[in-house]
Parts: C-alpha cells; sequence; structure tokens
C-alpha cells in the first residue's frame, strides 16, 4: 500500500481539533454560581474525572472523519501485484521464428521442439499463446490454458520465406502486454540473425513487465551465398538485345568460384564462372536469352564448381525473374511535308533503346489520312501543319479509345486552332529574337511523370522557338509535366476520353531547340513511348510478403485471377471478384490474370537479408531484454527469482470517500443526539 | 386550581407585589373554606363602648346608624398578635436553579404573611437583613401599613452574607411586644450559632417560626458533569464532581436540616422546611395552624 500524494498525510494534525474540543476545551470549566460552597470540599478525584471523554464516540467519529478526509487526499493505492502473487499464474508468448533463414538444416524442427518443451513446463494457471513473426507477426491462438491448443499450433506452423523482424516481434509483444494487463513472459525461439534486427533500437523496446528469454536454434554463423539480385528486362523484343546481369553475394564467405547458370523454364542457358571475394560481391552478365514468345520462368542458379550446393544453405542459390517476349510494336510518327530530321531523331532514339519495343512508321499527314491508325501502339505527330480533318477525326477516336499521342509543336503550328484530338489552343509559335531575348531553358519538370523519370538533366537543353498555348484551365485531366523558365508549359498531358494526348511545345528537330542532339533525349523519349505503348507498366521481380494491386477502382467486380507456384488457384470466389492486392506469401512464380485481360507472370523471390546469417551479438541481446525490465523496475515491478509480476495501482480513495460519507451520518446524527441531551 | 394559583413560577410573572399576596391568601383562603379539616371564622370577639382616646376607625358606624350609640369593633388578633418577619436578604438568598429564586420565594411568602396579617387587623412589620439590619418597618396596624411592608419587600435586594449574630441583637431591641415572629432565611451558617442567635426571642413569649428555604438544586444537586462552582457571597471558586454532589453534600445537607430542625425544636422554636419548588400553602398552613394554637 502507499499514497500517491502523501504530503497530505501532514493534515493528520487536524486531529488535534476534536482532541482539544473534546478534552482540553471540555477541561476549562465555566463557573456556575451556587448560593454556598459550606458543604462542598475540594476532591482530587473530581479533577481527574474531569479528563475523562465525555462523549467517547462522538469524539472516536470525528477523528476518524479527519483521518479519511486526509487519506483520501492523500490518494491511498495498493498494488495489484498482491492479487496477482496469489495466483501465481504466468502469462507466456511463445514467438516462433519461421522466416526464410530457418529452412537453413534443423533450425526450424529444433525451434518447434523448444517451443514444444516450453509448454509442458507451464504450471497449471499459467496461458499462453502462439505467435509468428518471420514476416507480419501472426497470433495462431488466443491467449489459453489449453496445452493441446498450444501444442496443435505449434505443430501446425510452417517455415516460410518472408524476413523476420524483431521490431515486429517487439511491437506485438508490447500490444500483447497492454491487452492482457498482467506481465508476460516473451518466449522467442529464433536463430538470431543481426540482420532482423531494426536500424534503430528504439524500435526494440519492450514495455514494462516483459520478460524476454531468447531460444537460440543455433550459436553459430555459416557461410552462405546467395543470388542477391537480378537484373533483366521485363520484355524481350530481340532475343540477341538483351542483356542480363546477375549480383552473386557472400556473406561471411572465404574467396571462391561459383558456378551461375541462366535456365528459363528450367532449361539452362549459359553457365558462367565467378569469383567470389571474402564477404564480397560480384556480377556476372549474360547477352543473349533465348525465350520463346510469349511469357516464361526465368531463374539464375548458383552452384559449386563441381555442381553440387554451394553452401549449407541452398534455399538462396537461385533468383526468379519472369521475361515476356514480344515482337516490336508498330508506332506511327505523323511529321511535316518538309521536315526530315524529325523522323531521323525519333527513329534513331527509338531503335537505340535497350528494348527496342517499337518499329517506327513515318508518314506526312497526306500519307497518314488513309491508314488504319488503331493498329498502332502510340502516334506522333511531329509538327506536322495543318492536320486533314479525316486524320483530325481518326485521331480523336484514336485517343478517346484509350490510344496515346504525342504533339509536338513547332513552326508549323497554327495560331488560333486547337492541339489536335484536344481543346487547348495555341495562340502564338514563338523565336526568340537573339537581340532582345535570351534561350528558354526548362525551369521546372515534375520528375513523378512518367517521362521524366530517369532523365532529369535538361540543363544543357535550350529552347530558340517554342509555341504559346492557352494556359488550359485547372482540372484533373490536364496535368502540366514541364514548364520553361518564362513559366509557359512546355510538355502538357491532357486526358482524352480513356487516352492521353501528350503536347510538347516545341518541335522535334534541331532548329527549334537543341534537345534531339543532348543526352537526354534518348530516356526522355524512351520513357515517354514505353509509357504511351503500355511496355512500362508492370512489374516482373517481387519479394515475399509484397504486395500487388490488382485492380483499379474502376474495375469491379471483374475477376481476377492469381494461380501459385504449385498451379493452385489462390483467390477464391468472393476474393477475385473483390479482392483489390494479393500478398505474395512464398517464393515461386505467380500467374496473375488483371482485371483488365493483362496476363503476368510474378516472379517472387525470398528477402536476401534472410541469406546473412551472422549473428545477434550477446550484448545487443541483453540490452533488449533490458527494456522491459529496466523500465518496469522504474514503476516497482516487483519481481523474485524467475517470478514477475505487473503492478497496478489500484486507488483506494473512493471506498475511503465512501467510508468517510457513513462516518459523516453517524457523527451528524451521535452528535444531534447528544446535544439534545444536554439540553435537556 | 389553587394549586395553580400558589405555584411560585405562577406567581413570578406578577409584577406587583400586593397582587400576588391578594392571590396567595384569597385563593388560600377560600381553599381552606371548602376544607372541612379548618375551622377558620373572623376574627371578631365582641363590640366595646367607646370611650375617649379609641381609634375612630374601629368604630362600627352600623351598630351607631341603628342605636345611636358608638360602639368599637374588637377582634381577637387585634389584641395580642404582631407578625414580626425578618427577611433574610444576604447574597445567597438569590440563588434560584430556576426562575424563582429563594429570595423571590421569601419575599412572596413575606408579602402573603403581612397581607394575611393585615387582612385580620394585626399589626405586621418587617425586618430585611444580611449581615446587618437593612430594612426596618415596625410592626403596626395603621393604615398604609402593608403598602409600606409591600414595599420594603419589594425593595429587598440580595445583598451581603449572612450574619445572624449581629442583626439579631437588634431585633431584640425592636421587638416590644410579643408576637409571631418568622424568620425567612436559608440558614447557612452553623445550627447551633444560628439557635443561639434566634433563641432569645422566644424568651419574650414570641412565638418564632423559622422558615427554611431552599432550592432543589441546593437540597440535591445535580451535575451530569464536574462543575467548577462559585459562591455568590463571597467568590471562593470550587471544582465539584457529580459524584460527590450526589452523595456526601446530600448526606450533610440533610445533617444540616436535621440539626436545625432538632435544635429548633429543643429551643422552643418552629422550624419549617421549604423547597422553593413548592406552592407557597406550606407556609401559610405553619403560619395559620400557629395562630390557633395561640388562641
Amino acid at each position: 500500500m502507499g499514497f500517491l500524494t502523501p504530503w497530505f498525510l501532514a493534515g493528520a494534525a487536524a486531529i488535534g481539533l476534536p482532541v482539544y474540543v473534546h478534552l482540553l476545551r471540555q477541561y476549562r470549566q465555566k463557573p456556575v454560581p451556587f448560593s454556598s460552597l459550606m458543604f462542598f470540599e475540594k476532591r482530587t478525584q473530581s479533577s481527574i474525572k474531569h479528563r475523562r471523554l465525555k462523549y467517547l464516540l462522538l469524539f472516536a467519529l470525528r477523528c476518524l472523519v479527519i483521518a479519511l478526509l486526509v487519506l483520501a487526499f492523500a490518494r491511498p493505492y495498493i498494488r495489484s501485484s498482491t492479487i496477482a502473487k496469489a495466483n501465481s499464474a504466468k502469462t507466456f508468448v511463445f514467438a516462433i521464428d519461421n522466416s526464410f533463414s530457418m529452412r537453413q538444416g534443423d533450425r526450424f524442427a529444433k525451434a518447434k521442439q523448444a517451443a514444444l518443451d516450453q509448454i509442458g513446463k507451464m504450471g497449471p494457471g499459467d496461458r499462453a499463446q502462439v505467435i509468428t513473426f518471420g514476416g507480419p507477426a501472426k497470433l495462431l491462438t488466443d491467449m489459453t490454458s489449453d496445452k493441446q491448443l498450444l501444442r496443435g499450433a505449434i505443430q501446425g506452423i510452417q517455415s516460410g520465406d518472408d524476413a523476420s523482424s524483431y521490431a515486429e516481434l517487439s511491437r506485438i509483444l508490447r500490444s500483447t502486454v497492454e491487452s492482457v494487463k498482467n506481465d508476460i513472459d516473451a518466449e522467442v525461439f529464433t536463430d538470431l540473425q543481426k540482420s532482423s534486427l531494426p536500424a534503430a533500437f528504439s524500435d526494440l523496446h519492450l514495455d514494462d513487465g516483459t520478460k524476454l528469454v531468447i531460444h537460440p536454434v543455433t550459436d553459430k554463423t555459416i557461410p552462405n551465398w546467395t543470388v542477391e539480385n537480378v537484373d533483366a528486362p521485363r520484355r524481350v523484343f530481340d532475343t540477341k538485345k538483351v542483356r542480363t546481369v546477375a549480383t552473386i553475394a557472400g556473406f561471411g564467405t572465404p574467396d571462391a568460384v561459383r558456378k551461375v547458370t541462366l535456365l528459363a523454364n528450367g532449361r539452362p542457358i549459359e553457365t558462367k564462372s565467378v569469383k567470389i571475394g571474402i564477404n564480397g560481391r560480384a556480377t556476372v552478365e549474360f547477352l543473349t536469352l533465348d525465350v520463346p514468345y510469349g511469357l516464361t520462368k526465368c531463374e539464375v542458379r548458383l552452384a559449386a564448381e563441381n555442381g553440387a550446393a554451394s553452401d549449407e544453405f541452398p534455399n538462396d542459390d537461385h533468383w526468379y525473374f519472369s521475361v515476356e517476349r514480344a515482337d516490336p510494336k508498330p508506332a506511327l510518327l505523323v511529321h511535316g511535308e518538309n521536315d526530315p530530321s524529325s523522323p531521323l531523331y525519333v527513329r534513331t532514339a527509338l531503335e537505340s533503346a535497350t528494348d527496342a519495343a517499337f518499329t517506327l512508321d513515318s508518314k506526312t499527314p497526306a500519307q497518314a489520312t488513309s491508314l488504319d491508325i488503331s493498329k498502332y501502339a502510340f502516334v506522333i505527330l511531329s509538327d506536322p501543319g495543318p492536320v486533314p480533318q479525316r486524320l483530325e477525326e481518326s485521331l480523336e477516336k484514336y485517343v478517346q479509345a484509350g490510344g496515346y499521342m504525342l504533339v509536338s509543336l513547332g513552326r508549323n503550328a497554327t495560331p488560333g486552332r486547337n492541339v489536335p484530338a484536344t481543346g487547348i489552343p495555341v495562340n502564338q509559335v514563338h523565336t526568340i529574337q537573339p537581340d532582345t531575348e535570351t534561350v528558354q531553358t526548362v525551369a521546372h519538370i515534375d520528375t513523378s511523370y512518367p517521362s521524366f523519370g530517369k532523365a532529369q538533366i535538361w540543363d544543357g537543353v535550350t529552347f530558340f522557338q517554342y509555341v504559346k498555348l492557352q494556359t488550359p484551365p485547372e482540372s484533373p485531366a490536364v496535368r502540366i509535366a514541364a514548364r520553361l523558365a518564362n513559366g509557359l508549359p512546355l510538355m502538357v498531358d491532357n486526358r482524352v476520353g480513356e487516352g492521353h494526348v501528350l503536347i510538347f511545345a516545341s518541335a522535334f528537330d534541331n532548329i527549334a531547340n537543341n534537345l534531339p542532339l543532348q543526352p537526354v533525349w534518348l530516356p526522355f523519349l524512351e520513357q515517354t513511348t514505353h509509357e504511351m505503348g503500355g511496355v512500362g507498366s508492370g512489374q516482373g521481380t517481387y519479394k515475399v510478403g509484397s504486395y500487388v494491386d490488382l485492380r483499379t477502382v474502376k474495375e469491379k467486380n471483374i475477376p481476377v485471377e492469381i494461380v501459385g507456384p504449385d498451379n493452385k488457384r489462390l483467390l477464391t470466389l468472393a476474393e477475385s471478384a473483390k479482392a483489390v492486392a494479393f500478398q505474395f506469401p512464398s517464393e515461386g512464380f505467380f500467374d496473375i490474370r488483371r482485371a483488365n485481360g493483362r496476363e503476368e507472370l510474378a516472379a517472387v523471390n525470398a528477402d536476401r537479408r534472410e541469406s546473412d546469417f551472422a549473428l545477434v551479438t550477446p550484448e545487443t541481446i541483453d540490452s533488449w531484454k533490458n527494456t522491459g525490465i529496466a523500465s518496469s523496475a522504474e514503476v516497482g515491478v516487483t519481481r523474485q527469482g524467475a517470478d514477475t509480476t505487473r503492478d497496478e495501482n489500484a486507488e483506494l480513495w473512493w471506498w475511503v470517500l465512501a467510508l468517510l460519507a457513513l462516518l459523516a451520518v453517524a457523527e451528524s446524527l451521535v452528535g444531534n443526539r447528544q446535544m439534545t441531551a444536554a439540553e435537556k | 386550581m389553587l394549586q395553580r394559583f400558589l405555584d411560585p413560577l405562577v406567581l413570578s410573572s406578577i409584577s406587583s407585589l400586593d397582587l400576588v399576596a391578594k392571590t396567595v391568601v384569597d385563593g388560600f383562603v377560600a381553599g381552606l373554606h371548602r376544607s372541612p379539616t379548618f375551622g377558620f371564622s373572623q376574627e371578631f370577639a365582641e363590640y366595646r363602648q367607646y370611650t375617649e382616646g379609641d381609634d375612630l376607625r374601629h368604630v362600627d358606624w352600623n351598630v351607631y346608624a341603628r342605636t345611636e350609640r358608638i360602639y368599637l369593633k374588637r377582634f381577637k388578633g387585634e389584641t395580642n398578635s404582631q407578625l414580626l418577619v425578618l427577611l433574610d436578604a444576604s447574597a445567597s438568598m438569590t440563588y434560584g436553579s430556576g426562575k424563582v429564586t429563594k429570595l423571590d420565594y421569601a419575599r412572596f411568602m413575606a408579602a402573603s404573611l403581612v397581607y394575611l396579617s393585615s387582612q385580620q387587623r394585626d399589626a405586621s412589620g418587617l425586618i430585611t437583613f444580611d449581615e446587618d439590619v437593612k430594612t426596618y418597618v415596625p410592626p403596626s396596624t395603621r393604615q398604609g401599613q402593608l403598602m409600606r411592608l409591600l414595599h420594603a419587600i419589594e425593595q429587598a435586594e440580595g445583598g451581603m452574607r449572612t450574619d445572624f449574630a449581629k442583626p439579631f441583637v437588634h431585633f431584640q431591641e425592636f421587638l416590644r411586644r410579643r408576637g409571631i415572629v418568622v424568620v425567612l432565611s436559608d440558614f447557612y451558617s452553623d445550627p447551633a450559632e444560628i439557635i443561639k442567635v434566634i433563641e432569645p426571642l422566644r424568651y419574650r413569649g414570641n412565638e418564632v417560626i423559622m422558615f427554611h428555604l431552599l432550592d432543589p438544586q441546593e437540597i440535591a444537586p445535580k451535575f451530569k458533569d464536574p462543575v467548577l462552582l462559585v459562591d455568590v457571597e463571597d467568590d471562593t471558586a470550587m471544582e465539584v464532581s457529580p459524584e460527590y454532589a450526589r452523595n456526601e453534600y446530600r448526606d450533610r445537607m440533610g445533617n444540616h436540616r436535621k440539626t436545625l430542625a432538632d435544635k429548633s425544636a429543643a429551643a422552643g422554636l418552629e422550624y419549617v422546611f421549604m423547597d422553593t419548588s413548592q406552592p407557597l400553602d406550606v407556609g401559610l398552613r405553619n403560619y395559620l395552624s400557629l395562630r390557633q394554637r395561640r388562641r
């Protein structure tokens, strides 16, 4: 028992008040006149009896009232640990690491067995909960005393491919302490990988009353090589021009030579040897990827020189990736009659791209009029001048249906007329006067816009001639991706119907500007055309535990389908109609048929942090354990031996006040009665 | 009904002392008429022929009107009764636990007695005293005597301490005719000394009635708690426990009264104890019974 505001106890001195009233004040008697004292005698006895407490009950009640008032202000409390001690039941949390690294050897089996052994040691009233933290922490049971249920939960745990996080474990332990409102014994079964520690130690903080007991399943670090990453194109248009780069990493490894094999659909394409330094990395480059048309499951595999497993943990000796082989898509370039340069620059740029995803069809406006535009992946209008009405209608229809069109405007633009397929008019074609004006440069680019994702160095690009567009009204359909130094829009994305019209306010030649001659030209055009042609969308490789979007907001109730590595459908019917995203649970290839009809082959790999078997230092473990113990000591947690109880201050002032009220009533009644008697 | 009029508390609400006396005596007398145990009649004795020097106030003018002879009305009391009231007006007499103090009670008694006496044409006088004689109204039957007496009684205020020796020496000088001497006091003194002082009055053929007036709280004090008592006469204070007041004091007070009664009886003095919470008829009855005996 204690007091939250003990200084109020000084008020106990007020008990002197009833003592004064009943003892001292009573003793000072009022003289009573009497006719004669001739028959009285002075006796000592009477003086002594004066000191007797006249109203003993009233005096006691008054003293108690004051004492309780003081007590209530001092806010007494008792520690609920007393109750906890009485039943001495413990609360356990069995946290089992089922991350990717636990697949090494018999680590996972050891962890499960150790957990089962701990369950056997539980007392009759003890409760426990089973969680896993190989990835996002999962509660497998409620807090229960049913050992059978706990054993079943532990036996049912499967090793996963995700990465463990001790920060995640600490978070779940904190929330458990919060919910059970009691001290917990956290029994953690893990391989103590250093890579599972968070960047900030504070993330490991445990709440008061958390006793952390770690059961390591190993005490040694093993050398491990792994395929850390593979850089390969998402799509292949020309198998001779594909460059695949694999990164091989060693963790705690000596110098070694390893064989790296590129496989497509399980068939080896090429094998190379690579020398890896101590704890080093090495890259292996494959210059061909002869894959059939369509989606192909590819893999880079690591092996020892003799073809055996490269190390004691072969699970990370491969890297999955997928490629899609397709023919280059046709794209249409409409240019002016007397403009030979822009087709040259555009074509050269497209053909120079790594994957050469498009074949360019250059036409004049007159030639393009009779073409079926819908077969083109995208259309580029390179300062075409006046566009025939029929072509304009065709272009508008093409864009409305979802097509992309890039319009560059130069000296052939007609002021007052709208940019084709848009409602944005051209105000003026402005040519820099060297005597009076300086050339314009790019002052602002929106790096989130796909065209500017990789190429952001526009410093050397100067504009001598540009088109002043009427400032488009602000709307969700219009996005200004780049501006000139004078603030005028350089590149505007105007969504029209289902498609987009990208307006570049200068021509793609080397007269209006020097863009085609600058290094930024190639990535700019490549990224822009990839966005327009739908090549750049989609990511081929994922990590275990990451999410993939399955549908947009508009694609409601359209079924999606995911087939896992074991050729089983992973979504229920309800999920296939409603699921917005999907989390990859394991390594392997996942066939995804999206709501928009596109098929995708997602290659999922384990987090390579799990490949580093370096152990957490004992000092770090001790510090981690102390976060719970040290804090609880501050609030007065009682620890005896292995027993840990969590104290909570149960305040008693309510009860004291209630008793005070009763005593006050009793004091009034008794006082009234005695006063009445005295008057009589 | 009578009881109500004789209640000292009721009488204390009457401001005029003569009215108090009338109320007491008339009520008491009316009550006596209804009583078969007491034979009481007018004190008329005989007619006597007028001789020179007789007081014309005693002429019965009715007889003169009928017979043209002058006769005087003679009363028995007139010949041999004289009432002298000795009223103790010491400070101790001002004590009263209730509304009526002992002095008030004594005044009622004195007023009633002189009124009764005057009704019977007896000469009555008054001496008030404490440690000395404070007031002296000689006994007389003159007109206005009653008013003088009542006024003197009214004026009697609590004075100093009681000292019987000094005033009683003077009394003997004043008492030239024998009669009835009524002493109204609380007699807070040694009984032997009191009797020694009062006894000489008896030698001259006076009938002496000692009315011992005590407050109920003096007779049987009831203190719930220890109290600090202060003597009203000499201001000495004393702490008194309830137990003492309940036991020893009562014994000592009882002994005092008994001694006083015994010694007064031995000296041929009439001793009447009166509780001031009781009606006044006890005192009057004793007085009248003494008158009866004297006849």
